[in-house]
């Protein structure tokens, strides 16, 4: 399944709705998205992953990649509705530490406009 | 599906193929009696191991016709899967385990795949054969309900 990518505004936050798969074919435009926020420094980031059914290293990658340079600038990126053999990808890699995790939409946008960003 | 059933397929070595790996894996899983969490067990190391093999192995290199051989074979006591190629660059899987400190500290290095077919299955054999064909055997203990 081909990723679809969309980007909005919800004030200061930038949610980024992903679905389908991520792996090395599909990573690209999730990459280039990624890299554009923090080029923006658009760093409070929310991560809508309902419709993710599948996630490879290939994608772990580029989220490792610009977490350090996000939190660097004070931001976060939040994870929202994982489904859990996504978040299993997480677990075996011992990254589920890295991210905040929400429950619902609203959690992770309160995480990602909260003053003081990633722990 | 009762005894070791063991199947074989061949796939294009591009990336795009990635995901007919999956969608067929997902049905030989679901039609071999093992759980979703096993199926994308599954899925997530043969993408790993794919994408190795396109991206590193054949590289910008890759002639027409160039594949990578699928081999799934479940039985009531273990799952292994081989992966063969004839990729002039062979991954042989050597080096250290993931860093995860350095993960923080660089961008975008490798090696989260092999890290994640060594947490995933109980055995990952590289190997190279005189032919020049390389093959990632991936051995894992089927755990059963009794």
């Amino acid at each position: 399944m081909p990723l679809h990518l969309e980007a909005r505004r919800e004030g200061a936050v930038r949610v980024l709705l992903l679905e389908g798969e991520l792996d090395a074919q599909t990573v690209g435009p999730f990459d280039r998205e990624m890299e554009s926020c923090l080029a923006r420094g658009d760093v409070r980031i929310v991560l809508d992953c309902r419709g993710l059914g599948f996630i490879a290293s290939a994608g772990l990658g580029v989220l490792m990649g610009v977490l350090g340079p996000v939190q660097e600038a004070g931001g976060i990126i939040v994870l929202a509705h994982v489904q859990s053999e996504v978040r299993r990808t997480f677990d075996l890699l011992d990254f589920s530490a890295l991210f905040p995790f929400a429950e619902s939409l609203t959690e992770a946008l309160a995480l990602a406009a909260a003053d003081g960003g990633q722990a | 599906m009762p005894g070791a059933r063991t199947v074989r397929f061949s796939l294009p070595a591009d990336l795009a193929y990635l995901e007919v790996a999956r969608r067929f894996l997902a049905v030989l899983g679901e039609k071999s009696g093992l759980s979703v969490s096993e199926v994308h067990d599954i899925q997530l190391v043969v993408t790993e191991a794919m994408t190795n093999v396109i991206e590193h192995g054949y590289g910008p290199r890759a002639q027409d016709g160039a594949a990578v051989h699928l081999q799934f074979e479940v039985s009531d006591e273990q799952l292994v899967l081989l992966l063969c190629d004839t990729a002039p660059e062979a991954f042989d899987g050597a080096g250290p385990d993931v860093d995860l400190d350095r993960y923080r500290a660089e961008r975008k290095v490798g090696g989260l795949g092999l890290h994640l077919m060594r947490r995933l299955f109980d055995d990952v054999a590289f190997t190279r054969d005189e032919d020049g064909v390389n093959t990632v055997r991936l051995v894992r203990q089927v755990r059963r309900e009794a």
